[in-house]
């Protein structure tokens, strides 16, 4: 074997005498039903870092199948009364954290003032977790990544970075469906299709745990291995604020199939006129980075310019100037160019 | 109790009660906080109309209808249904006379299924369609049935069931 | 259709329609028994190791576990005429079963695993076939000597040369390229596929004393029982294998050894033993559609000749060979061999063994895999010399009349060549013929004429249409595969109300053989369709049948039941004659009666004939393939269906996204016994074809051999959304008699899938301009073509 190979395989287990090493072996696990969100922190509190929330669950329960995670205590928030919500206000549009991702994709007043948010919603998995996925959940799902989900019922896990090991398996292995940017200790990619859309809407999560309430930008709330919830905290609503400007936004999401898929790469543009000029851009990426990311030189191409065919590709080439792809997914590269062109393009007409 | 015991006893979670309300009737019944409704409906009540193609909710084979939207049961914690109505495949013809429902015997005479797993979750999510839209385009029905998979690749023939039955349920004239 | 048949050529609703829509149709995996326990399998991380030490006794010493096999306590056999044994000491791909717990509950089974101990030592392995074959490679089994298959002693291939290479030739292929106008070259290469059997690998057993009843999920009852038995040392009376309800099993699906050791642990625990694979251990632990590196060359004339072909195939078998060689057989033979009227031809190909799970005959195996190959050169060829498509594969087609040869003419290895002598099989090619239901041309010509090509086609380098970014191509491509027709019974069981159960080792996976089958019984004896009911393999009571491979459900087990049909009625004749006092060449049966032709009011009911003949039973064994044979020339005429795919696409050529707008197919199929289903089989292939390249990928981690996308998010089969919108699928069903077949109807739907991904690449080359000559036409191969 090469030595690459060596490097590959001597962090794979070759006995399962010590599975909790490798993958969360199941423990005894509780369900609470919380009934206010007090009951809830407390729960999250006394449980800190073994406790999960479970809203719709869609994700909660297949990391849990795949022994990525085995917590001792399931928190239900379901049982909260009063959190899933669609109203607007002065300060702008507020949506509980039980929101189904249905919900939000029927929504008619999001349809009419933030249409990128129906796009994204729409564009979530299947209908069936549509049904049952929530804004919140979409919001904290874990990254992909088929070395750090791979299950122990097929005979090898990955220990890779995630899980506390060394090493992580995506530069030398299997990597075409992994990061292109902003990846370096991990290489795994943020699915969310709410995420890259709130973000680019300015949105901000309220967080609600033992130490009180914050208020946290969206695009402050994740990291490259997960995002800054505390144990005892948990999402309660996401706010979007009322756009000062007209505003255009394009949500583009490219995948295999036309249905089921994470976003091999997704766009999410919000681009706010002033006459004909841009006042002021926000675009987002999904897909492409361990977590939704900003293409902040893309936004400074546009500014104060009016959009011309010629100017969204120079945006689009700065989005991905920081780009790294790796042996296998230089074509994201491509897509996600082509992807936030059309999205600027598309906001223009 | 939270760690194996080598050469002992299996650490062994707790069950709490539960009551499910499935296609009408209802079960008392003690589920672990990690059963899947998938499993408990198969294994514990012995409704085995209910599918499990994948375990991990992308292939639409497991849905059952929960408050009258599909949902994925491999996906749904038993513990978390008490107090829901549940309708599997097996609850959906008539329950006092058996007749069946205009899907299920649109199924039936155009050969909407070919080996019959992903059958039921399709017909479930088509009634919950139907239920809301009694008049959709192909493209509707395409949309809805998104999440289901078809390793029969019968598509074609699933659109064409939905479509006739939907004709039924309207109380028109049926293509033969 | 003619209208002289009552039951046949109607699209009656499937008889097997009303249990699926209730759900009540119970798979091997709603199985429950009192007092079952389940069993889970401890996998290996590595792909070649030696098990230097497994320790099973802190497993069984965990409170509810009933029992542990492994290499050490299972006996040295071979099931499947395997290398290996049932459980090695060495394992041979990442993911192979070392051991295997029953316990009370799943999750006991599962803390189990957890409790074995196993020390491996890792040995070198090798993933890709060319890398496997040069010398120095690892070698996957070491007692063999090298990774090229070549048959073992037990069961040879006489063709294969001991450098592990099979050669077929015919005529002069240098000649044939010295002859040419132009000649053309490629390598092509196909990709792996899943079976992706909706429901997983499921077996239940239980014994009664020393008798043994397993259920199992698969396609191949026969074969498994008999291996079954054989492994387990038991006679086969007093093994039963019961088939119900498999689920699509689209080819390969085969429960081997995980049926031999559910039944050894319900031995040794006393207990019914369930097993159930999860959507996970489905993916690694059974088998794939292989992948195929092609080294192609053909030799064209201006006027459309095809003077020489020559192919030179190499197949990863995995990591050993369950079928045989049966798959690159069937591209020598068909695809190869016979599809084309080339003037010379030559073949050579082989096997190659790799640490990687072994391939198994998928949907259209062979020919999806040759066809995907020449189809694509054959386009370059008709480009080349600047002529239409569809003009150059009407000039070059296969013919009914024409030579043909079969895969068992290049190998040994199924139930018709048990009767040849070695020293035959390794003589001169023996060629047969296509009988009259071949239509290839007839296909082309109306899959051409509903696909508008005339008006579409705007000639090569044309594209359909320009939209910016976007493109659209039309495209074209034929295809062949066997129907086997080969030795099969049936038993045909009156009863006293003058119903009738059919008794046969087919299998009702989801393909509509037991509705076929009711209505050519019905058709056969004169009953009503709801008269007949189908009893499938349970080897207790259904007589031999090899069960449903190569699309023989149709060809072989539906003739089988019309044979034995035919059986019946000739006794009920022979009775209603003395009963009606006239001869038995005067009757006539229908609508449940059986007359006097001309008079119909003079005849007797068929219930009250089998009332008094007390048991009528029709049997019935096929003959054998060698004596369907063509009038003419007194050759054998070869059980093969042909196809046709128009399909038109748009890719876009910024992202690489491909969009598959229209797919016309046409198929012969004999004729169509229930049209519904013959079109709703086409639509499998066409859906699994179309999946196969565009989003399907079997995707082996090239340093650790580990499948790396074990479940349905990450091996994308195509949804609804994918696949074009009724109006765009067309199914064309070609009907013309065959010689074999019940009423002349043969397989079919496999052809259908050796169609699918060459005319999706040919009508990409007419959208882009760009021949994709890789294995996959994912947006990111179509991007990788456009950037070169």
């Amino acid at each position: 074997m090469t030595e690459l190979q060596l490097l590959k395989t001597k962090t794979i287990n070759d006995t399962w005498s010590s599975p909790s090493k490798y993958w969360a072996e199941r423990r005894q696990l509780r369900h609470f039903n919380a009934r206010t969100i007090d009951e809830a922190v407390r729960l999250l509190t006394e449980y800190t870092e073994e406790a999960t929330v479970i809203a719709g669950g869609t994700d909660v329960v297949g990391l849990m199948r795949n022994r990525v995670i085995s917590p001792r205590a399931l928190v239900n928030i379901k049982t909260i009364p009063d959190l899933a919500y669609i109203k607007e206000d002065a300060e702008g549009l507020k949506m509980g954290a039980l929101t189904t991702i249905k919900d939000v994709a029927t929504s008619t007043i999001i349809r009419r003032k933030y249409g990128i948010l129906t796009d994204a919603a729409r564009s979530v998995a299947t209908p069936q977790i549509r049904n049952m996925g929530t804004v919140s959940g979409n919001l904290c799902q874990d990254v992909r990544c088929w070395y750090y989900r791979r299950p122990p019922v097929t005979g090898t896990t990955f220990f890779c970075r995630r899980k506390g090991g060394e090493f992580c398996y995506a530069p030398v292995g299997q990597n075409a469906h992994h990061a292109i940017i902003g990846g370096k200790l991990c290489h795994a990619v943020s699915p969310s299709d709410m995420a890259p859309a709130l973000i680019a809407l300015g949105a901000k999560v309220v967080v609600v745990g033992a130490t009180g309430e914050r208020v946290i930008p969206l695009e402050e709330f994740y990291t490259v291995f997960g995002n800054i919830l505390r144990p005892h905290e948990m999402i309660v609503e996401v706010r979007i604020p009322t756009p000062k400007n007209e505003i255009r936004q394009r949500y583009l999401k490219f995948r295999y199939r036309k249905a089921i898929d994470f976003a091999i790469s997704s766009v999410a543009a919000v681009i706010s006129m002033e006459g004909k000029a841009v006042s002021d851009a926000r675009i987002v990426l999904g897909g492409v980075s361990p977590t939704p990311y900003r293409a902040i030189k893309a936004e400074e191409v546009l500014r104060e310019k009016t959009i011309t065919h010629s100017l969204a590709e120079t945006s689009a080439k700065a989005a991905l100037e920081q780009a790294a792809p790796l042996s296998m997914n230089a074509y994201k590269v491509s897509i996600t160019e082509a992807l936030v062109r059309r999205a600027i393009v598309d906001c223009n007409s | 109790m939270d760690a194996i015991v080598p050469g002992g006893f299996m650490m062994v979670n707790e069950q709490v009660a539960v009551v499910l309300t499935v296609n009408g009737d209802r079960f008392e019944l003690m589920v672990e906080a990690d059963w899947i409704l998938a499993d408990v409906l198969r294994e514990k009540l012995g409704l085995t109309g209910t599918k499990m193609m994948c375990g991990e909710g992308a292939c639409g084979s497991c849905t059952v209808l929960i408050d009258g939207e599909p949902v994925p049961s491999c996906l749904t914690l038993a513990v978390e249904c008490q107090g829901k109505d549940i309708l599997t495949i097996e609850g959906l013809a008539d329950p006092v006379t058996g007749e069946l429902h205009p899907l299920q015997k649109a199924f039936v005479e155009r050969s909407g299924m070919q080996c019959g797993v992903c059958t039921a979750g399709v017909i479930l999510t088509a009634k919950a369609l139907l239920d809301e839209n009694s008049n959709p385009t192909e493209d509707e029905v395409r949309e809805a049935l998104a999440g289901n998979l078809c390793r029969c690749g019968n598509y074609k023939r699933i659109t064409e069931c939905v479509m006739v039955a939907a004709e039924m349920m309207r109380g028109g004239v049926r293509n033969a | 259709m003619p209208e002289e048949f009552s039951v046949l050529g109607k699209s009656l609703p499937r008889n097997d329609a009303l249990e699926k829509v209730t759900g009540q149709a119970k798979h091997v995996a709603d199985i429950a028994l009192p007092g079952m326990l389940y069993a889970k399998f401890l996998r290996s991380p590595h792909a070649h190791a030696k098990i230097v030490k497994i320790d099973t006794t802190r497993a069984e010493a965990l409170s509810g576990v009933r029992g542990a096999l492994t290499h050490m306590n299972v006996p040295k056999v071979h099931p499947k005429r395997k290398f290996e044994y049932l459980l090695d000491e060495t394992v041979h791909y990442a993911g192979e079963e070392v051991a295997v717990v029953a316990a009370e509950t799943k999750e006991i089974a599962e803390e189990a695993l957890t409790l074995i101990e196993v020390k491996y030592e890792e040995l070198p392995a090798v993933f890709d076939a060319e890398e496997a074959m040069k010398p120095g490679a690892p070698l996957v089994h070491p007692e063999y000597g090298t990774n090229l298959f070549h048959g073992t002693s037990e069961q040879p291939v006489p063709r294969c040369g001991s450098d592990g290479w099979l050669r077929l030739e015919d005529g002069d292929v240098d000649k044939g390229f010295a002859e040419a106008d132009y000649i053309l070259e490629g390598i092509y290469e196909t990709p792996m596929q899943h079976n992706c059997s909706p429901m997983p690998r499921s077996v239940v057993c239980q014994w009664n004393g020393d008798k043994l009843t397993c259920w199992a999920d698969t396609q191949n009852p026969m074969y498994a029982w008999q291996d079954l038995a054989k492994c387990l040392g038991k006679p086969q009376s007093s093994v039963r294998l019961i088939v119900d309800y498999p689920v699509g099993c689209y080819g390969g699906k085969e429960p081997e050894k995980i049926a031999v050791l559910v039944a050894l642990l319900a031995k040794k625990t006393g207990r019914p033993v369930k097993a159930v694979f999860t959507r996970e251990e489905d993916f690694i632990a059974t088998h794939h559609r292989t992948n195929y590196k092609a080294y192609e060359k053909i030799g064209v004339k201006k006027d459309g000749t095809i003077s020489a072909m020559s192919h030179r195939m190499i197949t990863n078998a995995g990591r050993d060979c369950t079928r045989f060689w049966r798959v690159p057989a069937c591209s020598a033979a068909h695809t190869c061999g016979h599809l084309y009227r080339w003037q010379n031809f030559k073949w050579e190909g082989c096997q190659v063994m790799t640490n990687i799970p072994d391939h198994n005959s998928f949907n259209g195996f062979g020919d999806s895999e040759a066809g995907f190959c020449v189809e694509r050169l054959v386009d370059e060829a008709a480009e080349k010399i600047g002529m239409d498509p569809v003009e150059f594969r009407l000039k070059n087609c296969a013919r009914p009349g024409d030579r043909a040869i079969n895969m068992d003419t290049v190998m040994v290895g199924s139930a018709t060549s048990h009767d040849r002598s070695l020293e035959a099989m390794k003589g001169p090619i023996e060629w047969g013929v296509f009988g009259t239901d071949y239509q290839l041309e007839e296909c082309l010509r109306r899959a051409a004429e509903k696909a508008h090509w005339k008006e579409k086609w705007k000639g090569w380098h044309t594209p359909m249409e320009v939209n910016g970014a976007k493109r659209r191509g039309i495209g074209i491509a034929i295809g062949t595969h066997i129907t086997a027709y080969r030795r099969y019974a049936a038993t045909v069981k009156m009863n006293h109300d003058g119903t009738a159960n059919v008794l046969s080792s087919a299998t009702e996976m989801g393909q509509g053989c037991s509705t076929a089958m009711a209505q050519v019984v019905a058709e056969a004896l004169g009953l009503h369709y709801d008269d007949v009911s189908i009893q499938f393999a349970d080897t207790a009571a259904t007589p031999a049948g090899f069960g449903n491979v190569g699309s023989g459900g149709t060809s072989s087990a539906i003739t089988a039941a019309k044979y034995a049909a035919d059986d019946a009625r000739q006794q009920l004749f022979a009775i209603a004659a003395a009963m009606l006092r006239a001869d038995s060449e005067d009757l006539a049966s229908a609508d449940r009666r059986i007359y006097v032709k001309g008079q119909s009011e003079r005849g007797v009911s068929i219930a009250e004939v089998c009332f008094r003949a007390y048991q009528i039973t029709g049997t019935a064994v096929n003959p054998p393939p060698e004596t369907i044979v063509d009038e003419k020339t007194g050759k054998q005429i070869y059980d093969h269906a042909g196809a046709v795919t128009i399909a038109e696409v748009e890719v876009d050529t910024e992202t690489g996204q491909l969009d598959v707008l229209r797919i016309t197919t046409a198929h012969d199929c004999g004729r169509a016994i229930n049209p519904i289903i013959v079109e709703n089989q086409i639509d499998l292939s066409v859906t699994q074809g179309n999946g196969w390249v565009r989003s399907e990928e079997y995707i082996v981690d090239e340093s650790t051999g580990v499948v790396i996308n074990p479940n349905l998010l990450d091996y994308k089969i195509m949804t609804i959304l994918d696949m074009p919108k009724h109006g765009d699928l067309y199914e064309i069903v070609v009907e013309s008699p065959c010689a074999w077949g019940p009423f002349g109807a043969k397989g079919m739907s496999e052809t259908a899938i050796t169609t699918q991904a060459p005319a999706i690449a040919n009508a990409i080359y007419n959208a882009i301009g760009v021949r994709v000559k890789g294995a996959h036409l994912t947006p990111e191969k179509i991007l990788e073509a456009l950037a070169k």
